[in-house]
């Protein structure tokens, strides 16, 4: 694989490419969805193939092409610098400070392919098993999925490296009834794990948990409305991390001055109490890779440190234009896709207050749970997470159950009004869209923290 | 490589080892794509796909498996692996059959010759098109955009007599832009047409500059009303996704998740309100004659003057409500990315509307707007979802526009507006007759009653 990608890569400089790579990926990937009991799904997918670019000036060219084959990758490798004559972009040249080789196994114990697929099936159906509490469950849902990515980069600045990332997820979905009132709760594990992540859990007590849950969920009332103090839950305040300050750290927005971090390098812009990163090294995380789409290794990148803002997250072209190291933010979703600046592993870091410590303190206000959805608003800073659900909080307890919320507010304000961040990170995992698509897999997350900020539900 | 002699190869593959039915649906695509960045044309891509979804019913075991295939070898591979699903799987005892031929009545042509010839250079046009005009503004600028055309063709074959192809011609677009200034406004517009003679790059560009200017006038609303809303079929056709079509799909009311499960026949939401779903339009995104399946894709009133009168079905699901299918199978919208057309066959069937339309009402945006006492015209929500099962939201306005005895007095932002989708549709004041197509959605804008507007205190 790597001769042929070499003489893609020979094709394209030959055609006048300044810069180019070409990239090979193969994704194969396994999904068993149980439905009340019954298999409804159980499939498994191929996808991948070539992606050659080349860079001329400021502008790429990209050409895609299913398999490696000789003729058709050079014919790939010539339509690919055609394209990219045909942009008018500007840009100072990529020169790479360092070149990565090598080849990388996914690091996992028990890889999913070992797994027969009769194991993968009995334990979706434990998980089934587990919701199956009362009769008010009207609807079970459980979907287990593996996926293993291998990747090969090659480009005309020496990087020649190969790596593989396997994923895996576990979502249970509850549905609970009772006359025409319908409620939802969802539980879900994931990582970069093998399937030993799986193998740890008790598949008919997370169902079981999920159902309760759902069923809970039937008496919740009205969440209130207006400007409170809220307690968002670690996927909320991942929400947060990821949507609002993590799309605006993306140094593709930064370079056109499409945020509103893009000169706050150095400037207090959150209480002491918010430290915020984004780590592709993070073991076991769904956003974790080993190297991004363009063979650059991932790395922890401190993008707050207590309250001022340090820096952004960079694919090499960004890196060149704002002239500092490549972060490993260079991700694609497929290989028919291009690559720009993307997330992995993006969080806010504990500090030291226990959960009961951050209730006991509020007079009047909400315990936000569990992300349903958020938007990116890298122009206005503006924060939007809907929340499945939440908790009254008056006079320094928990009173009652709410029905799902949104958040929202300017991010900064929200973040100078922080004045407490747990002790304990979690991590969820999810697809990150940017411009409603190219997807790619990430994590964000964080520990409880307590803020101000608007919130309302229907 | 042509479809034909993959699909040929998957049905003998299935044939030999022994399936008793096989269903092989194939899908090659060509498109390009270019993306603008702070004005300029950043990257041109040029793509080719070609892969084959296979479903075998084997022993009544049921298996399915799809995979890229150049090659009749690979489209045999993909035949092996869902026999090898088959065989793990208990007897089948619901989907027993996949559907028969069926004449339908659609004549709908989705392909457009100009489209497919279209080159990687026309599109770098459309995109300088759309900045020259957005821009003509000083001070507005296109930081990001996207358009693409692509050729999709697909064909669905089954040991039961099923034969049924399509070939469709698709052009998306979508552009932000934004004002600049300490205090930045934003726009974006999205497009979606089988032709690419129907993009008007100068109107997209006068609507994008318009937006971005009127956001960069709005305030943060303070306080709490209750006032009809106007919401534009941009932000609509994702309430509808998240709200109407989960309630209108048979696989959530086999699966009581509907709240409309049981309510055939009654009044469900305004008699203001009537929904078809018409794949023989050819105004839409993807006009069709067959779904994915191969069962005609026929024209459905599911609502009716507020009554509703049926859902959309695919296969599976008829044969689980002992039914017929409605045409509504379908493998190419591609998970969450709504315009994509590569990978058309590595998704599962699903149901979805064709081209769900709503009957437009008689009076203009300004004609409503004319009337109202006190309301709210929607310009852009941050993220317009609703939970779909209990149909609440909570929607952050990035800009909307306040009115007060018929004339807008002021441009909003940073509040929610809150209520109840499903309630939502019950009261509702007027439906507009700017009619626009958004994705699989054909929609003019719908005014609201009595929704909640909640500002900072």
């Amino acid at each position: 694989m790597e001769d042929l990608l070499r003489r893609a890569v020979g094709a394209m400089l030959n055609e006048g490419a300044e810069f180019c790579d070409a990239r090979y990926q193969t994704l194969e990937r396994t999904d068993v969805l149980v439905v009340d009991g019954g298999i409804r799904t159980l499939s498994k997918v191929r996808n991948g193939g070539l992606c050659l670019r080349a860079r001329l000036a400021g502008a790429w060219g990209y050409a895609s092409l299913l398999t490696p084959e000789p003729k058709a990758m050079i014919e790939a490798a010539r339509q690919a610098v055609k394209n990219a004559k045909v942009g008018t972009a500007k840009g100072p040249r990529i020169d790479l400070q360092r070149s990565a080789t090598g080849s990388f196994p996914a690091r996992v114990k028990v890889h999913p392919s070992s797994v027969p697929l009769e194991d993968k099936l009995a334990l979706a159906m434990e998980v089934d098993k587990g919701q199956r509490v009362e009769a008010r469950v009207v609807n079970r849902n459980t979907l287990l999925g593996d996926a293993v990515k291998k990747v090969w980069v090659e480009n005309s600045q020496g990087t020649s490296v190969n790596w593989e990332e396997v994923r895996g997820r576990l979502i249970v979905q509850t549905v609970a009834a009772e006359g025409d009132r319908r409620e939802i709760f969802y539980k879900i594990i994931d990582g970069t794990k093998g399937f030993e992540q799986f193998q740890a859990v008790d598949p008919q007590g997370v169902g079981g948990e999920c159902a309760s849950e759902a069923i809970s969920m039937l008496t919740a009332k009205k969440c209130p409305s207006g400007y409170l103090t809220c307690i968002t839950d670690p996927s909320i305040s991942g929400t947060l991390a990821h949507e609002v300050m993590g799309h605006a750290s993306e140094a593709d927005e930064i370079v056109k001055n499409r945020s509103f971090l893009s000169s706050v390098v150095g400037k207090k812009v959150a209480s002491e109490d918010i430290t915020m990163v984004d780590d592709g090294t993070v073991t076991g995380a769904y956003g974790g890779i080993q190297f991004d789409d363009e063979g650059t290794p991932a790395s922890h990148t401190v993008i707050i440190k207590e309250g001022v803002y340090q820096g952004y997250m960079h694919s090499l072209e960004t890196a060149a234009e704002m002239k500092v190291p490549p972060t490993g933010n260079g991700r694609a979703q497929d290989h028919q896709r291009r690559v720009f600046v993307r997330m992995t592993n993006t969080y806010f870091e504990p500090r030291d207050w226990t959960l009961e410590e951050m209730i006991e303190d509020v007079k009047y206000g909400v315990l936000a749970e569990r992300t349903i959805s958020g938007m990116e608003d890298p122009v206005g800073g503006g924060f939007e997470a809907k929340a499945l659900r939440g908790f009254l909080i008056e006079n320094g307890r928990i009173t009652d159950m709410l029905q799902g919320a949104t958040l929202t507010g300017k991010a900064l304000e929200i973040l100078k009004t922080t004045d407490a961040a747990g002790k304990d990170l979690r991590l969820d995992g999810g697809n990150c869209g940017k411009g409603i698509e190219d997807f790619v897999p990430v994590s964000s997350g964080g520990p409880y923290c307590r803020s101000k900020m608007m919130i309302g539900g229907g | 490589m042509e479809l034909y002699p993959l699909i040929e190869a998957a049905l003998k593959e299935a044939k030999r080892m022994g399936a008793t039915q096989a269903e092989a649906y194939a899908v090659q695509a060509r498109g390009f794509s270019a993306y603008l960045d702070d004005g300029d044309v950043k990257s041109v891509e040029s793509k080719k796909d070609s892969g084959i979804a296979v479903r075998v019913i084997s022993s009544r075991r049921f298996g399915q498996s799809s995979s890229i295939a150049t090659t009749e070898e690979q489209a045999r591979d993909c035949v092996r692996a869902a026999v090898e699903v088959a065989s793990l799987l208990p007897e089948e005892k619901i989907f027993t059959r996949f559907p028969t031929p069926m004449k339908g009545n659609g004549q709908v042509r989705s392909w457009d010759k100009d489209t497919e010839s279209a080159e990687e250079k026309e599109l770098a046009q459309v995109l300088k098109d759309i900045v020259t005009e957005a821009a003509a503004m000083k001070d507005v600028k296109v930081p990001n955009g996207m358009v693409r055309v692509a050729t999709v063709q697909g064909r669905t074959v089954n040991t039961e007599g099923v034969d049924v192809g399509r070939k469709n011609t698709m052009v998306y677009s979508r552009v932000t832009s934004m004002t600049a200034g300490g205090r930045p406004g934003e726009g974006s517009e999205m497009f979606f047409s089988s032709r690419l003679k129907d993009l008007d790059a100068g109107k997209i560009g006068q609507v994008l500059r318009a937006k971005a200017v009127s956001a960069s006038k709005a305030v943060s609303y303070k306080g709490r009303t209750n006032l009809p809303v106007i919401i534009p079929p941009s932000e609509l056709f994702e309430l509808f996704s998240g709200s109407v079509s989960y309630a209108l799909s048979a696989e959530n009311v086999n699966r009581r998740r509907s709240p409309w499960s049981k309510k055939v026949g009654q009044e469900v939401v305004s008699k203001l309100i009537s929904l078809t779903d018409d794949p023989y339009d050819q105004r839409a995104f993807f006009p069709s004659n067959f779904d994915d399946e191969g069962t005609p894709a026929r024209r459905k009133e599911l609502v009716k003057d507020g009554v509703l009168n049926g859902f959309m079905s695919d296969a599976y699901n008829a044969q689980l409500a002992k039914g017929e299918g409605t045409g509504n199978g379908l493998r190419r919208r591609t998970g969450l990315a709504w315009a994509e057309p590569m990978g058309q066959y590595l998704a599962p069937v699903m149901i979805a509307p064709m081209n769900l339309a709503l009957a437009p009402g008689n009076k203009s945006v300004e004609g409503i707007v004319a009337g109202l006492d006190r309301g709210l015209v929607i310009e852009k929500f941050s993220a317009p979802d609703v939970h779909p099962l209990t149909g609440n939201f909570g929607l952050e306005v990035r800009c909307g526009l306040l009115v007060e005895k018929g004339e807008v007095v002021q441009t909003i932002n940073h509040c929610l507006v809150n209520g109840n989708m499903f309630e939502a549709l019950k009261w509702v004041e007027a439906v507009a007759n700017d009619v626009i197509v958004q994705e699989s959605y054909r929609l003019p804008s719908v005014c609201f009653q009595g929704l909640d507007l909640v500002g900072g205190d």
